[in-house]
């Protein structure tokens, strides 16, 4: 064997347990969308994808399903920018600063919707301070189902755990901005919020775009937030409807439904992005 | 004069003020939930379903940790979540990290494996978890007591993590180090590890870490495959879901340990400079 070739198939039996455990994954998915076009007699059918698709508690989880993660991300990229913008200009104390902002996405997620969740119940710390301050009518029902100010909720709960990521991303952005560019506008006598708007900005958009892609698509599998918050009836989620179809209703077909409706929505949107990217990068 | 003095230090001072309160409220809003935790699991129960609450507790006692170790045998969660999470990392570094090596060094096989790992990483997992578990369930594995099933599960998460994070930090690795040892005697796989692994020990470090950290926190999976056996996340859901909130709290405190010291250990170390091994200055 010559010497490329044996060094191919090195990595390529080095590669193999990876990539065999990866395509494995295929098996599952594979099974649950058989189980969703065959009927009881094994005949091709959409009885199954009708009768969910008409199922109430499934719409609703879609329609939520539509509108938190667009406002979530829209958020997330408001605030994320604000921030990034606000440390560049930072002094002192950048670094213990940026360690107290991450922290949120630093903790469990599970620990940080309890204390989500100690703080928006209704008998929690928000409401115990807004009762001091106002009496028993001051209370607020955060999680009251159906209503536009739990959607609030849910959404601020979500977007402030993964902001850090698009702060962060963006801060490094800006940070790597060589400073001749604002030097130049600064000589130009160029305002603070010129620089800001009309350089820092634009430069900081391809970043941005970046951070954005990778959190839209955690955004859209959206589940332990308003599951663990609001419970499956109080918000439905695409997923959190699929785990009340399996393990509360018995009916594992109309989950893998729900869940194969969004795994394929991603899918198809990852891969017309990764498409997209590959064509722009020149087909590398 | 006097007062367009006056008025270019007011102009002066309000950012600064601005700032300062933003900072303030920064620092509230982040860490005082954690103080909340910590005040609750703290307290006794009876204290999490007063009304209305009070941020400072009236009695400090160790109750809830007591109670928890006599009637749930607290330990048993405790090792079970550890368990799962040095099992997913270890079984994640050892194929993972040979996987990313191969793509880093062969052109071909690089895109392919970086698009599967990134679109596996894109899937819901639950829609991975509802079929398994039809698929775990004859194997003997749905609800194992060792979370067999589970760490089987985790690997979906872990190992494209690790595929990545490998790959990033050796492609930038000159292969002139590998070949260096081959020139001198070396297989591939002797270079691979004799020189790469330990030139990598700083990512694969970093690598070990984050994908312990993945699996200690996952929710999903440890909710739909281990049913009885629970570890700790779906176990602090369960005590929320029934207002026992001071011993969901004490295991989150318990939770959040490994956690701080990771990622305290990772602002410590420079994490840039650890993912890029030595051959870069």
């Amino acid at each position: 064997m010559t010497y490329t070739r044996r060094r191919t198939w090195t990595y390529g039996l080095v590669a193999l347990p990876a990539m065999v455990f990866l395509a494995l994954q295929a098996w599952p998915l594979s099974r649950a969308a058989v189980s969703v076009i065959i009927g009881p007699g094994g005949h091709l059918t959409l009885a199954h994808i009708r009768r969910v698709f008409t199922d109430s508690l499934f719409l609703r989880g879609l329609s939520y399903n539509l509108f938190i993660p667009l406002v979530s991300v829209a958020l997330e990229a408001a605030i994320g920018l604000a921030m990034a913008l606000w440390f560049y200009y930072l002094r002192r104390g950048k670094s213990l600063w940026r360690t107290i902002a991450i922290v949120p996405f630093a903790l469990p997620e599970i620990v940080y919707l309890l204390t989500a969740k100690l703080i928006f119940r209704q008998h929690g710390y928000l409401n115990s301070i807004l009762y001091r301050l106002g009496g028993a009518a001051a209370a607020v029902g955060w999680f009251q189902p159906q209503s536009i100010l739990s959607a609030g909720v849910i959404i601020l709960v979500d977007a402030w755990r993964v902001t850090p990521v698009v702060f962060l991303i963006v801060l490094m952005a800006l940070e790597q901005m060589p400073d001749s560019y604002l030097e130049a506008a600064r000589v130009d006598s160029a305002s603070r919020w010129q620089i800001i708007c009309l350089i820092q900005i634009p430069l900081a958009v391809p970043a941005l775009l970046v951070a954005l892609a990778l959190r839209a698509v955690d955004a859209f599998r959206i589940f332990a937030t308003p599951f663990v918050l609001m419970g499956v009836e109080g918000m439905p989620v695409l997923t959190s409807v699929a785990y009340h179809y399996k393990m509360e209703a018995n009916d594992a077909v109309a989950a893998n439904v729900a869940a194969l409706t969004l795994a394929l929505a991603l899918f198809a949107a990852t891969t017309a992005t990764l498409l997209a990217a590959g064509r722009r990068g020149g087909g590398r | 004069m006097k007062t367009s003095a006056r008025r270019k230090q007011v102009r002066r001072t309000i950012p600064k003020l601005i700032c300062a309160v933003g900072l303030t409220a920064l620092c509230v809003i982040n860490l005082a939930p954690i103080l909340l935790v910590l005040r609750q699991a703290l307290s006794p129960e009876s204290e999490s379903s007063a009304w209305p609450l009070t941020i400072v507790p009236q009695h400090i006692s160790l109750s809830n940790l007591v109670s928890l170790w006599q009637t749930q045998s607290l330990l048993r969660h405790v090792f079970l979540s550890l368990w799962v999470a040095l099992g997913t990392t270890f079984v994640s570094l050892l194929l993972g990290f040979p996987a990313g090596w191969a793509a880093a060094r062969w052109r071909r096989m690089s895109s392919l494996m970086t698009r599967t790992s990134l679109l596996s990483r894109v899937m819901p997992p639950i829609a991975i978890a509802i079929p398994l578990t039809a698929l775990l369930i004859p194997l003997r594995l749905y609800n194992h007591p060792l979370g067999l099933g589970l760490i089987i599960a985790h690997l979906t998460l872990g190992l494209p993590f690790v595929i990545l994070i490998s790959y990033a930090s050796l492609v930038d690795m000159p292969p002139q180090l590998e070949e260096a040892a081959q020139v001198d005697g070396c297989s591939v796989l002797g270079a691979f590890w004799r020189v790469t692994v330990p030139a990598a020990r700083g990512a694969m470090g970093v690598a070990f870490l984050l994908a312990f950290l993945l699996s200690w926190d996952e929710f999903t999976y440890a909710l739909l495959i281990q049913l009885t056996h629970r570890t700790m996340p779906p176990l602090i859901y369960y005590f929320a879901e029934f207002g026992q909130m001071g011993a969901a709290s004490t295991l989150a405190t318990l939770m959040l340990i490994p956690a701080v010291f990771i990622i305290g250990s990772l602002q410590h170390m420079k994490t840039r400079s650890l993912l890029s091994g030595g051959w870069k200055g």
